[in-house]
């Protein structure tokens, strides 16, 4: 209800168009009923303001957006041929490593029935161990050696003999096979391959002390570990074994004996052109046919 | 909000933004720079803000950085309203208005311009501007009142 006490806010409201149509009638009445408030009203009214629509934003091409969310790029001239060369480049790359991976091939193989397995069996063997390598990575994850399939130069076969039974043999075609032997019978076991790293990520600090020449020579051994390493390498050298390859033979062995820890004995027992490291409770077998 | 509703926007809020910041600011360039920065405030939260929202979203970062900011900043010189009040020979009344609104305090000129210009309700400018709906009522009528006063002070304009 319009009052003496209330009116002004009423003029107020009024003036801000806050009041609903029935308090606007209300106040309309108060007014009539005291006209000397109508000049008040009416100064109330006046300080109501309305926008200038003339005044506009002159800049709002600036502001607009691309629809959809297109950004446009300008991707200067040498990013491009760089891209371009880069990709080049990779195709240059898996090439020349697509044809390296024709000449190497890594695996492990789990081997059953024999402990030294003929050609023809292993390249049976091969063939299977192809598509049972994700099975054999999980049984067997025992990660050796590699060498390499080129050059003409005697086969070398290394085997490990554990006193578990299973035996191990490492091939200069890049080819480890693990046989089960109990007590010197061979027993049949699932055969199972696994591709792993090839020579250049095997370790080598470990050459020096396990060099494969210990399983080629009958030579005597220094008890001075500088004057034995030495002696090994002299007779190493002397291996008439391709250069590349006998690299990466190093490697395999070196990479075998890191695997077992520790070499504890050798001992020419295979045949005249073998010889056997003690590793630990295995034994190293390597033979030159 | 996607892209086209944030154009839509920029047509038809960026005047009403740029005038509103114009009284507030006193500087045409600062409103300039008032509308650029709460049309680039909206782009980046356009994801959060509804369409239905914008226009109030707009009025309240443009408040806080005209009223707030400049505030802070430098006192408002208040270019719009001449020195020269009502006289017989200057019966633009419009002028006579703007000087009245430079009488103002900055809170209340906004909020003056925001009831006036826009048409918002007490609410409505109590979540722009961050007052509860009765300050807005009190500060609003204060106004009123101080611009009553001034136009009633100017011989004979009533």
């Amino acid at each position: 209800m319009v009052t003496w006490e209330n009116y002004e806010e009423y003029l107020m409201m009024q003036a801000d168009g806050e009041l609903s149509p029935a308090e606007a009638q209300e106040l309309q009445a108060f007014v009539t009923l005291h006209p000397e408030l109508r000049k008040e009203m009416a100064a109330y009214e006046l300080t109501k303001f309305a926008p200038d629509t003339a005044q506009l934003y002159g800049d709002k091409q600036s502001l607009l957006k691309p629809v959809g969310d297109v950004r446009m790029f300008v991707i200067p001239k040498w990013v491009k041929y760089g891209i371009a060369a880069g990709l080049l480049l990779l195709v240059a790359v898996g090439l020349f490593r697509a044809s390296l991976e024709k000449e190497r091939k890594v695996q492990i193989v789990g081997v059953g029935k024999q402990d030294r397995p003929n050609r023809e069996t292993v390249a049976a063997k091969e063939h299977q161990v192809d598509t049972n390598r994700a099975a054999a990575h999980a049984a067997n994850p025992v990660v050796i050696s590699a060498t390499d399939r080129a050059g003409a130069h005697p086969k070398v076969f290394a085997r490990v003999a554990k006193k578990s039974g299973r035996i191990m043999s490492v091939r200069n075609d890049a080819t480890l096979e693990v046989a089960s032997n109990n007590d010197g019978r061979a027993q049949q076991q699932q055969m199972s391959a696994l591709t792993i790293a090839g020579p250049s990520r095997l370790p080598v600090d470990a050459l020096e002390l396990y060099t494969p020449a210990l399983a080629l020579s009958d030579a005597p051994v220094p008890n001075n570990p500088v004057q034995r390493s030495s002696a090994m390498r002299v007779l190493w050298d002397k291996v008439p074994i391709a250069k590349r390859n006998k690299k990466q033979l190093e490697n395999a062995a070196g990479f075998v004996a890191r695997t077992f820890r520790d070499v504890t004995s050798t001992n020419n027992d295979a045949d005249d052109k073998g010889i056997s490291l003690r590793i630990k409770n295995n034994q190293l077998l390597i033979s030159v046919n | 909000m996607e892209a086209n509703d944030y154009n839509h926007c920029v047509g038809e809020w960026a005047d009403a933004l740029f005038r509103f910041a114009c009284k507030c600011t006193g500087q045409a360039a600062d409103a300039h720079d008032v509308v650029q920065s709460s049309f680039a405030v909206l782009w980046q939260k356009r994801k959060d803000v509804e369409p239905a929202k914008a226009k109030a979203f707009l009025f309240q970062v443009a408040y806080r950085q005209s009223v707030d900011n400049y505030r802070k900043r430098v006192k408002v010189t208040y270019n719009d309203a001449p020195e020269g009040a009502y006289t017989p020979a200057n019966p633009d009344l419009k002028k006579i208005l703007d000087r009245a609104l430079a009488q103002l305090d900055d809170q209340s000129r906004a909020l003056v311009l925001l009831k006036d210009y826009e048409g918002y309700h007490y609410d409505e400018i109590g979540q722009i501007t961050g007052l509860t709906e009765t300050q807005v009522k009190v500060y609003l009528h204060r106004a009123r009142k101080t611009l009553k006063a001034y136009l009633v002070s100017v011989e004979n304009i009533l």
